[in-house]
């Protein structure tokens, strides 16, 4: 078992995969391609097994690979929290967008994705998060016709 | 095609068609001089402004993007140190020292100088080779058609990543996806899992979006060193003279003609063209001791040789169907959402917009060099601007532009998915590239592979039969004996040593 870093990440990366195509390859026996009848040999799932058998293939290739890698490093430093508050701000954005639109939405989205990555002029966060998302509804919403989400609540 | 070509000007000369120019130049050098921007990203984000265009308009300001955000990248490769666009990575290494001593002004009319004969000269291998080689691929059967399509994903798979097996894995990924949905042959859903949305099928620009934007954002998030605005040296634009031109110039041709060379090859890229670029101009050169320590010549091979690959990268997308980067798969989408569909009968049937197409990515250039030049300083002020300012701003255009195809609010949710999914493979060192190409090839190459057995009887051998089929699954098969280290092997057998790592 490999300590760490780049062969750790292969393993667990081949692994995945290894049982996502596999799960995948044994739905496509599933009762709802039994009716397939057209193009005889060729029929719908012909080409999807080919391939989730490559990815099966190559995922264990990998998975092994990481196995016998003796390697610690080779992965980029992350730094979990600010990761963490960023995908947790962008979701934030994307559900207040779903619910309330984009022009209230994304302005708050905007912020906090910023404030997430440690942009540190709080006053200029914010103008900017007003300004920025009003000028491209602007242009492309009044001037372009260009369709934006009105938000599910209104 | 040369009928075509006043209509292409007036086109060009119009007041729509030349704004968007402008407008794509500026924004493009602003993207690619932006470091963790680049190329790619800015096509993404230029795409909502183009679904309300008409195919001309919306061409232009993706041509202007693509070229100048090429170009872009050098600015802040020479007055900050930190290349803008992977492209310009050689450009740091005697761009910076020449700004240090004093030359950046220099250094950045070399640089556009060079991008922009780099970008000419592209365009006319691209005016000369890719009408020719739709000529051929007329004759292309499924057959072909299938061998072709495989041959450019393992090289895609093969040059696009350090760790091919990583590069091939993306691909066939990528091809996977593609088949969720309607089966184009006989329309049965698959892979739905009763979902109504997955039984459309997924689309492209939501997951190049997802791929390319959200995951650049959350991983620069995850790995961004720290917030401190970067020291830049003093810009300017001053053009170099004629005589220190006049002993670069066999440098400045070669450099475009690797540049364009390396860009018809599927998959290759920018990044590669300069390092090969680079590495022969000082290899041939008088002094090169000098490289490295602020030689124009250096400067000049990078930047030349990354423009070069813009039109020799259009070449497979415009002829075969094949986007070879990142960037020509943004093209081909948007030119898809505008009923334009590259391939092998573009050439023939819309004969017109291809001459236009030709002629806007020579105004491009021609906007690229201009504006380059004046909005220099400009340029250089704007490098001040904190990637932690400018995250934010790409993920509002990500959700503008994947909700804007269809004002489908799902497609918000698909692009982060995707963008945490292109998070975590880019963290192992996953190439995003291989996964969108193999996506936009799946389908044709699912129908092709499929019709080509049914034509055989069910006889893959007969695949073989063809010539063009058989070369193109023997290059294929060399580039797959590289991967599973036949070459090792031989030079055991023969009692080679192996060079050390």
């Amino acid at each position: 078992m490999p300590k760490g870093g780049q062969g750790r990440a292969d393993l667990i990366y081949g692994l995945v995969a290894a049982v996502a195509a596999s799960a995948m390859f044994a739905h496509t026996f599933s009762a709802r391609y039994s009716n397939e009848f057209l193009f005889g040999d060729v029929s719908t799932v012909f080409f999807p097994r080919l391939l989730l058998g490559t990815i099966a293939l190559l995922s264990l290739g990998l998975a092994f690979k990481g196995l016998r890698s003796t390697s610690t490093g080779g992965l980029p430093k992350i730094h979990f929290r600010r990761f963490a508050l960023t995908f947790g701000a962008t979701l934030v954005g994307i559900v207040l967008v779903w619910y309330l639109g984009y022009l209230i939405g994304m302005p708050v989205g905007v912020f906090l994705v910023g404030l997430a990555l440690g942009y540190p002029r709080k006053l200029i966060l914010a103008a900017t998060s007003v300004a920025a998302p009003l000028i491209v509804w602007l242009v492309l919403a009044k001037f372009a016709q260009v369709s934006f989400p009105t938000g599910t609540l209104f | 095609m040369i009928e075509f070509v006043p209509q292409a000007f007036a086109v060009a000369f119009s007041f729509e068609v030349l704004i968007a120019l402008a407008v794509g130049t500026f924004c493009g050098i602003i993207i690619g001089a932006l470091p963790g921007l680049g190329t790619v990203l800015g096509l993404v984000m230029a795409l909502p402004f183009t679904y309300v265009l008409d195919p001309a308009t919306a061409v232009a300001l993706l041509l202007a993007v693509y070229v100048s955000s090429i170009y872009g990248g050098s600015i802040s490769a020479i007055l900050i140190n930190v290349p803008g666009t992977p492209q310009s990575a050689a450009s740091v290494f005697d761009g910076y020292p020449m700004a240090q001593r004093g030359d950046g002004a220099l250094a950045l009319g070399y640089a556009t100088i060079a991008s922009f004969v780099g970008g000419i000269f592209s365009l006319m291998v691209l005016v000369m080779i890719a009408p020719q080689l739709a000529k051929f691929a007329l004759r292309f059967g499924p057959i072909e058609t299938f061998a072709l399509i495989v041959f450019a994903l393992t090289t895609i798979a093969w040059v696009s990543s350090g760790e091919m097996l990583k590069g091939l894995l993306s691909a066939t990924i990528g091809l996977f996806l593609a088949l969720v949905g309607p089966d184009a042959m006989t329309g049965q859903i698959r892979f739905h899992f009763d979902n109504l949305f997955l039984s459309a099928g997924l689309t492209v620009i939501p997951l190049l979006i997802g791929f390319f934007a959200v995951s650049e954002v959350l991983f620069q998030s995850a790995t961004l060193k720290d917030a401190e605005l970067p020291a830049v040296r003093s810009g300017g634009f001053k053009i170099p003279p004629w005589s220190e031109w006049k002993k670069r110039i066999v440098t400045l041709l070669r450099s475009c003609g690797i540049g364009s060379f390396i860009g018809v090859l599927p998959g290759t890229g920018a990044t590669a063209a300069v390092f090969v670029a680079y590495a022969d101009a000082k290899r041939r050169a008088p002094n090169p001791e000098d490289f490295g320590d602020g030689e124009p010549s250096g400067l000049i091979a990078s930047e030349s040789s990354n423009n070069a690959v813009s039109g020799g990268a259009m070449v497979p997308m415009m002829a075969l169907g094949i986007p070879g980067d990142g960037g020509t798969v943004v093209l081909m989408g948007a030119l898809t959402i505008h009923n334009v569909i590259p391939g092998v009968r573009l050439f023939s049937q819309q004969p017109d917009l291809v001459t236009q197409i030709f002629v806007l990515l020579f105004f491009a250039n021609i906007l690229m060099l201009v504006i380059g030049g004046f909005g220099a300083n400009l340029f250089s002020r704007m490098l001040k601007i904190p990637t932690t300012l400018l995250m934010p701003l790409v993920f509002m255009m990500s959700v503008v532009g994947a909700y804007a195809i269809r004002s489908n609010p799902v497609d918000i949710v698909v692009i982060a998915v995707f963008g945490l999914i292109g998070f975590l493979l880019r963290l192992n060192r996953f190439p995003p590239a291989p996964i969108i190409i193999g996506f936009v090839l799946g389908s044709p190459l699912e129908v092709s592979l499929r019709q080509g057995l049914i034509l055989t009887d069910m006889n893959f051998l007969a695949f073989f039969a063809s010539p063009i089929a058989l070369i193109l699954f023997g290059i294929t098969g060399l580039i797959l004996l590289n991967l599973f280290g036949a070459g090792r092997l031989v030079g055991r057998v023969f009692g080679r040593s192996e060079p050390e790592a």
